[in-house]
Parts: structure tokens; C-alpha cells; sequence
């Protein structure tokens, strides 16, 4: 049990941050998103989303493609296949760990 | 801990509901089987009020055949556009766009869907003759095994199956209509087991609550949010 929990120390810092853990599994879950949807699931700012997807772009785990809709634009997000693998390791991870947690009730 | 790793599901399960939460899917799924109706009340026609010459019958069955399968794809394929044409309209601006991911079955072009069409229809054939078998044995009152009864069950599985797997709740309920509706079909007129006519009333039924459903749930979405522009 103390290996799956020392395992979190070594989680990845960037995806390990709430909000961008949010924003990874929502991508993870799709080809790809605009700005507009990931503002309204993890209910960020727009200056607080930017921050966080310009984050995940320095990383690699994120593309983000500016396109127009017509006149509209329209910015476009999508994980890397490095972002993806990134998201495994750390679902792993917190999973192992959640799973050797006692229940509440015994020792 | 735990919590999060709840978080983390309930963000991606929603990811993939997104695309019913207009409604517009029930929609065209009940435009689906308001055809269907039509086509299967026609086959129904040319059963009933055959032509005398035997090589017409041939031909006409054989038409209907292509008809109703090139006529279903056609169908699927302006409705499926008319959907997106829709969202990008409505939907998109004021909730944003997704892209879901290829299913290995978009990914293999027509000759796969084809082969999965061809597959579906053995399956169907397969099942069929086993709830045959099953109520030859059982000797079950007929209204069980109609037409209607096994439809209503059928599309109530996949309804229920769909609705368990996104939690949304009123695919669970459409399911449960889709069994009653079957079975007061089946019991109103308990007719021989492959009546098509009962079949083609729960086509024609459930079309139409799939289509009402949608349209309120449309409402309700457009109620509830606003084009991204407007504050």
C-alpha cells in the first residue's frame, strides 16, 4: 500500500492540478473540444482557462488550433498523444492508490 | 481521493452525453421510425394486394428490398447532416463544439457498415428463429411473441442499455414506454405472430413520442442557455 501512495509523489505536476485534470479528462474523452465547452464542464474563468490550457501547451499535452466558423472564430483543443499517455499514467496511478486505501472501518 | 476519482468520470461521462443534450438525436431517431413505418406499411401493401403475374410479384419484392435499404441509408444520411447542420446553429454557439473520436465502425467506410448491416441482419434473422423455436416450445399466448411485443423489448434494451451507460434518466423512461407501448399493441389487437400491421402502429407510435420527446427537451435546452455572445 505505501509503493501505490509514494506513487502520487511522482505524478506528473502539471496534469496533477485540479483544474487541468479536469480539462485533460474531458479531452481525453473526445476528439477534441472548443473553448467554449471547456469553459462551461470545468466552470473556469476565461482568463483562468487560457492560463491553464497555455500550460498544458508548454507541456505538450495539449493542441490548441485557432479556425473561424464563418465569420466566427472558433479555438479548437485536442491531447497529444503525449497528453493522452500522460492522463493514463496519472489515472493509473490514482487509482492504485484509491484501491490500497482501507476501508473506514478497518485498521 | 476517491472524490476525485469520481470527479474525473462524472467530467467524461457527461463529455459524452453532450450530444443528446439538445435533443436533437431522439429527433431524428424518431424520423427514423416514422420511415421505417412507412416503408414496412408499404411492403405490407404489395403483401396484401399482390399483382397477379408472379414474375411482378418477384420484381416489386425485390424493388422494395433496394428501396427500403437504399432509402434507409439516403434517409440516415440526410438526417444525420440535418442534425449537424442544426447544432452548428444552434447548439454549438451557445455550448460549445465537440468532436467525438472514430468508433472502429466509422472508421471502416461503407463495405464495413455494410458488413455490419449484413451482420445485424443475420443476428436478427438468427434471433428470430429462436424466439420462434422458444414459443413453439414454451406455447406462450400469442400476444408475446408479436411483432410488436419483440420490438417494443428490443428497442427498450438498446434505450435502457444507452440510458445506463450515459445516466440519462429519460432514455431509461423512453425504454420503459417502448415496452408498454409494444404490449398494448400487441394486447389491443392479439393478432398471428407476424402481424406487420402491429408493427407498423409501434413504429408509427414510438417514432412519434421519440420526436415529442426530443422537441421538449429542445426546448428546454434553448430555454436554459444562450449564445455565447449574449451575456
Amino acid at each position: 500500500m505505501a509503493d501505490d501512495f509514494r506513487s502520487l509523489l511522482d505524478a506528473d505536476r502539471v496534469i496533477h492540478e485540479p483544474a487541468r485534470l479536469i480539462i485533460t479528462a474531458i479531452l481525453y474523452s473526445v476528439e477534441s473540444a472548443d473553448f467554449l465547452y471547456l469553459l462551461r464542464e470545468t466552470g473556469l474563468t476565461k482568463g483562468n482557462l487560457s492560463s491553464h490550457l497555455s500550460k498544458l501547451e508548454e507541456a505538450g499535452y495539449v493542441q490548441i488550433e485557432k479556425t473561424f466558423v464563418g465569420k466566427i472564430p472558433r479555438t479548437l483543443c485536442r491531447l497529444t498523444e503525449a497528453g493522452r499517455a500522460a492522463f493514463e499514467d496519472y489515472r493509473a496511478r490514482l487509482k492504485r492508490a484509491v484501491d490500497s486505501m482501507p476501508q473506514a472501518d478497518e485498521p | 481521493m476517491a472524490l476525485i476519482t469520481d470527479k474525473l468520470e462524472t467530467a467524461m461521462r457527461r463529455t459524452h452525453r453532450y450530444w443528446y443534450e439538445d435533443g436533437l438525436a431522439e429527433i431524428a431517431a424518431g424520423i427514423l421510425f416514422l420511415v421505417g413505418g412507412l416503408i414496412v406499411f408499404v411492403g405490407y401493401l404489395l403483401a396484401t394486394h399482390p399483382p397477379e403475374s408472379p414474375l411482378a410479384v418477384l420484381v416489386l419484392a425485390l424493388g422494395l428490398i433496394v428501396v427500403a435499404w437504399g432509402g434507409t441509408v439516403l434517409v440516415g444520411r440526410v438526417v444525420s447532416r440535418a442534425v449537424t447542420a442544426v447544432k452548428s446553429r444552434v447548439t454549438y454557439p451557445r455550448t460549445g463544439y465537440v468532436a467525438y473520436r472514430s468508433t472502429p465502425a466509422k472508421r471502416s467506410g461503407l463495405a464495413g457498415r455494410l458488413a455490419l448491416a449484413g451482420a445485424a441482419f443475420v443476428l436478427s434473422m438468427v434471433l428470430s428463429g429462436a424466439l420462434s423455436a422458444v414459443a413453439v416450445a414454451l406455447r406462450p399466448p400469442d400476444w408475446v411473441f408479436s411483432m410488436a411485443m419483440v420490438q417494443g423489448v428490443v428497442i427498450g434494451i438498446v434505450l435502457f442499455g444507452l440510458g445506463r451507460r450515459l445516466h440519462v434518466t429519460r432514455f431509461q423512461v423512453l425504454a420503459g414506454v417502448s415496452v408498454l407501448v409494444g404490449m398494448v399493441i400487441a394486447l389491443s389487437d392479439p393478432p398471428a405472430v407476424l402481424d406487420v400491421r402491429n408493427s407498423i402502429i409501434y413504429f408509427v407510435i414510438m417514432g412519434s413520442i421519440l420526436t415529442a420527446s426530443g422537441l421538449i427537451t429542445l426546448v428546454r435546452y434553448l430555454r436554459q442557455t444562450k449564445p455565447a455572445g449574449e451575456v
